[in-house]
Order: C-alpha cells, then sequence, then structure tokens
C-alpha cells in the first residue's frame, strides 16, 4: 500500500472512523472492490475500533490502526494512556467491550491458539516462574511447538545463562530471558509492551538491534513506549495515544516534518504588545525583559513579517524536536 | 496439556510429598496407638455413652467403639484431621491458576500457542492427580503399616474409603477451581472457598441437630463423606460418590466457562 493511501487511512482511523466507512469513501472515490481488499486486508495487525471499558473509565476508547509487514510501528503514549490495555487485547488477555483485531487475517480471539505460534509477546516487565531456570522456561515453551527453536543462540548473543534460576536473575537478565522466549521461535509478528523499561542503555541497543533485525527478516513490530526518542530511532510509523484514543497517527518522518519552531527574539526600543505579535499558529510562552520566547506552529513567514515591523536587537530559531511535535499535539488534543 | 499437568506437578511437588507424609504418619501414631486403645475398647464405649448425644452426632460416631481399627480411623482420622488436609491440599493445588494471574506469570503461559481452556483443564487435571496420590498413600498405607504392626484389616474398606476420599477432594478442587475462575487475588479466593465450606459444614451440624432441618445436609460436601459408614461398616454409597463427583463436574465446567470468559490482569 503507498504511504499517501496508508496516510489517508490513517487519518481517518485518528478521526475516528471505523473501516466500514472508510471503505465508503474510498468506493465513492472510486475505487475498486480489489484496492480496498488489497488496502485493508493485507495487514499483519488490523484493530478496527477497539472499545475497551473498566467500570466508568474508558480505557481504550474507539481505536483503529493497520501495521503492514515488516513495519515498526510505535504506540507512544504516557502511562494511563491506553497503550497496555489495547496491546492485551490484541494478544486475547482481555476482551474488548467493541471492535474487531485481525492479525494475519485471523480474527485474534478465534484463532488465538493458532497466533499465538506466530506472535513473539514480551512486556515490560516480565513476570516468570521464579523457581524454574531460564532453560526450563525454554523447554516449557518448547512442548507446544513443533518447530526447533533458536533459544540458545538468542541467550549467547545476549550472554544470558540459561541455567540459573529465574530467582537469581537481576532485572535486566529476566528482560533478556523474555526476549529469548519472544524470540526463540522466530515469530512473524513481535508485539512488544514497552520492552526497554527496565534495561540499562547497552542492553537498550541491543534490543533495537533486535527489532531492526527481526523487521528486515518481514516480522512486522508493534512496541509500544513512553519514550519518544526510542520510538523515533525504530519505528516507521508511530500513533500517538492520549485518554484511550488515536490523537495521531503518521510516519516518523512525516512527525519530523511538522513544522514547529521556538523563537527567542529581542527588541530595542518600544516592546510590542502581545496581540501586534500573535497570530494563527503563534504562542507567546515566556516574557522576556526585552523580547518574547514564541512558539510557531506551520508557517514560520507570517510571523517574520510581522516581526520585521519592530526593530529586532536579537532572534534565535530554533526547529521543534519531535518530543515537542509530541508534546504539542498532547496540548492540542 | 501434558506438560502443563507434569509442570504444575513438578511445582508443587514438595508440598504434594509433605501433605502424604502428614498423612502417613499420622496414620502410623494412629495404628501405634490402637491396640492399648483396643484393650480398653469397652471403657471407652462407656466413656463414648456418656458424651452428649448431639456431639457424637456432630462427629459421625454415634455406633462406633474401638473394637477394630476401622472404627478407631473412623473416629480418630477420618472425622477431622484427614478431611482438614485434603482440603488444604486441595485448595494449595487449585490455586495455581489464580496464583499466575496475581503475580503475572499467566501471560507467560498464555502467549505460548495453548487455549484458555486447555490450562485450565490441564491444572484441574493436576489438582485430581495430587488429591489421588494423597488419597492412596495417606488410606491404603493403613494396610501396610497395620500388617507390620500385626493388627487384623479389612483391605477392602480401606479401598472403598479411597474411592469416597477421593471423590471428596475431587469435589473441593472443583469448588477452589470455580473461585479461582472468578477472582484474581488468591487472598478472594481462599476466603471465598473457605467460606463455602464452613457454611456447608454449619449446615451438616445443623441437619443432624435440628429434625426439622435435616434436608441441609445434602447441601453439605460433608454429609457425603460418611467415613463411619464405609470404614467401619464396609457400606459406600454409591449415591454418596456420584453426589460427590456430579458437584465437582459442575463447578469445574462452571469455571472453566468463567475462565474462558473473563479478562486476564496481570497484578500490579
Amino acid at each position: 500500500m503507498s504511504s499517501e493511501i496508508q496516510n489517508y487511512i490513517g487519518e481517518m482511523h485518528r478521526l475516528g472512523y471505523a473501516d466500514a466507512d472508510i471503505k465508503v469513501s474510498l468506493r465513492e472515490a472510486g475505487w475498486s472492490y480489489d484496492q480496498l481488499i488489497s488496502a485493508f486486508d493485507n495487514a499483519v495487525i488490523h484493530v478496527d475500533g477497539l472499545k475497551k471499558y473498566f467500570k466508568n473509565t474508558k480505557a481504550v476508547d474507539g481505536i483503529s490502526f493497520m501495521i503492514e509487514k515488516g513495519e515498526i510501528f510505535g504506540f507512544l503514549g504516557p502511562n494511563g494512556a491506553g497503550k497496555t490495555t489495547a496491546i492485551r487485547c490484541i494478544m486475547d488477555f482481555l476482551r474488548p467491550d467493541a471492535g474487531q483485531i485481525r492479525i494475519l487475517k485471523k480474527d485474534s480471539r478465534l484463532h488465538t491458539v493458532e497466533l499465538k505460534s506466530d506472535i513473539g509477546y514480551l512486556p515490560g516487565e516480565v513476570r516468570l516462574y521464579e523457581n524454574w531456570t531460564g532453560q526450563e522456561h525454554v523447554d516449557f515453551s518448547s512442548s507446544f511447538y513443533k518447530r526447533p527453536d533458536r533459544a540458545k543462540y538468542i541467550a549467547d548473543r545476549l550472554t544470558l545463562d540459561l541455567s540459573k534460576k529465574t530467582k537469581d536473575l537481576s532485572s535486566g537478565n529476566k528482560q533478556k530471558l523474555g526476549i529469548v522466549l519472544a524470540l526463540m521461535f522466530e515469530p512473524q509478528v513481535l508485539i512488544w509492551d514497552e520492552p526497554t523499561l527496565t534495561l540499562d542503555p547497552l542492553l537498550q541497543q541491543e534490543v533495537y538491534a533486535l527489532l531492526k533485525e527481526a523487521s528486515n527478516n518481514g516480522a512486522t513490530v508493534l512496541m509500544s513506549s513512553h519514550n519518544l526518542a526510542e520510538v523515533e530511532r525504530v519505528c516507521n510509523r508511530v500513533a500517538i495515544i492520549k485518554q484511550g484514543k488515536i490523537i495521531a497517527i503518521d510516519e516518523i518522518k512525516n512527525l519530523r516534518k511538522k513544522n514547529m519552531y521556538t523563537i527567542t527574539v529581542h527588541f530595542f526600543g518600544i516592546l510590542p504588545e502581545k496581540d501586534e505579535l500573535i497570530s494563527d499558529g503563534v504562542k507567546i510562552i515566556d516574557e522576556l525583559e526585552r523580547g518574547y520566547v514564541v512558539k510557531v506552529s506551520g508557517d514560520i513567514n507570517r510571523f517574520l513579517k510581522n516581526v520585521s515591523r519592530f526593530q529586532v536587537e536579537d532572534i534565535n530559531i530554533e526547529k521543534a524536536s519531535l518530543e515537542d511535535v509530541f508534546l504539542e499535539f498532547y496540548k492540542e488534543n | 496439556m501434558y506438560s502443563i499437568i507434569t509442570r504444575a506437578l513438578k511445582d508443587k511437588k514438595s508440598s504434594l510429598i509433605i501433605f502424604c507424609a502428614a498423612g502417613i504418619l499420622l496414620l502410623v501414631l494412629y495404628i501405634a496407638l490402637f491396640p492399648s486403645i483396643q484393650e480398653q475398647s469397652s471403657q471407652m464405649a462407656k466413656m463414648f455413652d456418656s458424651y452428649p448425644k448431639a456431639m457424637l452426632k456432630i462427629l459421625n460416631i454415634e455406633d462406633l467403639n474401638f473394637s477394630t481399627i476401622e472404627k478407631f480411623l473412623a473416629i480418630e482420622q477420618y472425622s477431622f484431621t484427614w478431611p482438614l488436609l485434603i482440603i488444604f491440599l486441595a485448595i494449595s493445588f487449585s490455586g495455581s491458576l489464580v496464583r499466575d494471574i496475581e503475580r503475572g506469570t499467566i501471560d507467560f503461559v498464555l502467549t505460548r500457542p495453548i487455549s484458555r481452556m486447555r490450562l485450565y483443564v490441564g491444572r484441574v487435571l493436576a489438582s485430581l492427580s495430587a488429591v489421588l496420590m494423597f488419597s492412596v498413600a495417606s488410606i491404603l498405607s493403613t494396610i501396610p503399616i497395620a500388617a507390620i504392626a500385626g493388627i487384623d484389616f479389612i483391605a477392602g474398606n480401606h479401598f472403598k474409603m479411597v474411592i469416597v476420599g477421593f471423590s471428596f477432594g475431587a469435589a473441593i478442587v472443583g469448588l477452589a477451581s470455580l473461585a479461582g475462575a472468578l477472582y484474581s487475588e488468591r487472598g478472594k479466593t481462599y476466603l471465598v472457598t473457605g467460606g463455602v465450606l464452613i457454611l456447608m459444614y454449619v449446615f451438616n451440624i445443623i441437619a443432624k441437630l435440628k429434625d426439622g432441618l435435616s434436608g441441609l445436609q445434602y447441601f453439605s460436601l460433608f454429609h457425603y463423606l460418611d467415613a463411619g459408614s464405609v470404614l467401619a461398616r464396609g457400606i459406600m454409597s454409591w449415591s454418596a460418590v456420584f453426589a460427590l463427583l456430579y458437584f465437582a463436574v459442575i463447578t469445574i465446567i462452571a469455571g472453566a466457562l468463567i475462565f474462558q470468559k473473563r479478562d486476564i490482569y496481570a497484578a500490579a
């Protein structure tokens, strides 16, 4: 699917449209049935209108997204945004109140056992049996699969001793064991929920490398994180989630392109009134003795034109980081 | 399924051995005491006669005395200590699923290609296997221990007791598994299971004490564990066995259906 179509569908999902509505709009736009099939049914992970409520809390409130083969898709949001709930629904641990989840073109609930053979799941804090060794975890897992595993290769690569009991492992080593268990059968789909939460920076790099390697080998990755730098570094596309709703879905490169600037400007003589500088997309975020700190979203020229009417002593323009873009999304929504 | 059962049994191997050893040691103790008690059987019978009738009814030992090892064990071992041991064993084993949910280890199991139903059934079968092993070890050990001590025994009655004892344990497994399927914390599960069993025990006592409320006994699992009839008189009621097994099957199925539908929360 072209990235334009992907972005269009992503934008419709962000606006809360379910797949059925998007298909109608695409049909009206002249799309053929075959094109629709290829746009919607080829997704490896397809979440459509997922809702999960806990009593009065709308933990996940109608989210939709699609992830294509080989993509590393980031699920970004602060703690409590609904990332883990959505992932636990995808993993069939939680029963959704509404919506459909399809993985590898199969309903995630009806074909849960079959799908688990092809999914490598890793939570942020791996919980394992304290009295089992790493090897016992591996052997237990192997008893459910009919194919050889790569546990030893991955454990060696991560320098993990599988003969130790889990209770004797540090939190980092427990996470390494979790990674071994998630990757040992070369799954087609990786669903990792804040995988680097308890890891030191060195091991984080190893995790990123493993994810990229899996993606290069054709695996599809859904990775949640509240760490923007991590998502920026690893993912191709990202969905930003807030209070159970997706507020943006876009490619990382597009997010980076969102023009946002922090401008510090000092004036000679009379300080302009705030109103004289404010226009669409311009916000004054700090007032200095002889100037202002201004946040500009979108076209910068209008603001510069406006400022040029006054005597400028000094001006410093900084392009916003992806983090600023992310925070802006959060404030706006 | 096989690996679920063997793994569950392996994980609780030590506690199973301890429970079995406790059951056997109690048997050794009672059998060692029996010859001296038997010598004073007639005095003991008189002593029982002086007990309030209601108390004898509650302990289900109205017509019993200490003339045979079976009667003695029915009073000493199977009226209180043995049911307590099997209740603790069954609840402990059946709590493995809720323990996994509470500790979050269930995520590891359920991310393997195994259905919830297979996991649930596997764990129940492991609990039933443990109950069976305990029943066999703690009841049938009477035969070699009594033989070594030179005490006469009726082997058939002990085999019948294994059937009734296992059925009682299976019913407890069913009840505890149902409670385990409902909650995510062990504390609640044990509280509910224990509460229901205490209620059943009270029902059984009230039914024996008040003629007008005798129907309550049918709602108590303890009513069907009639060691006095089985061991001392060699009469095993198949309807009691079926009632216990029926209760076990119904609760196990209900638990499976609930576990299949529920949300799995890893404990915070």
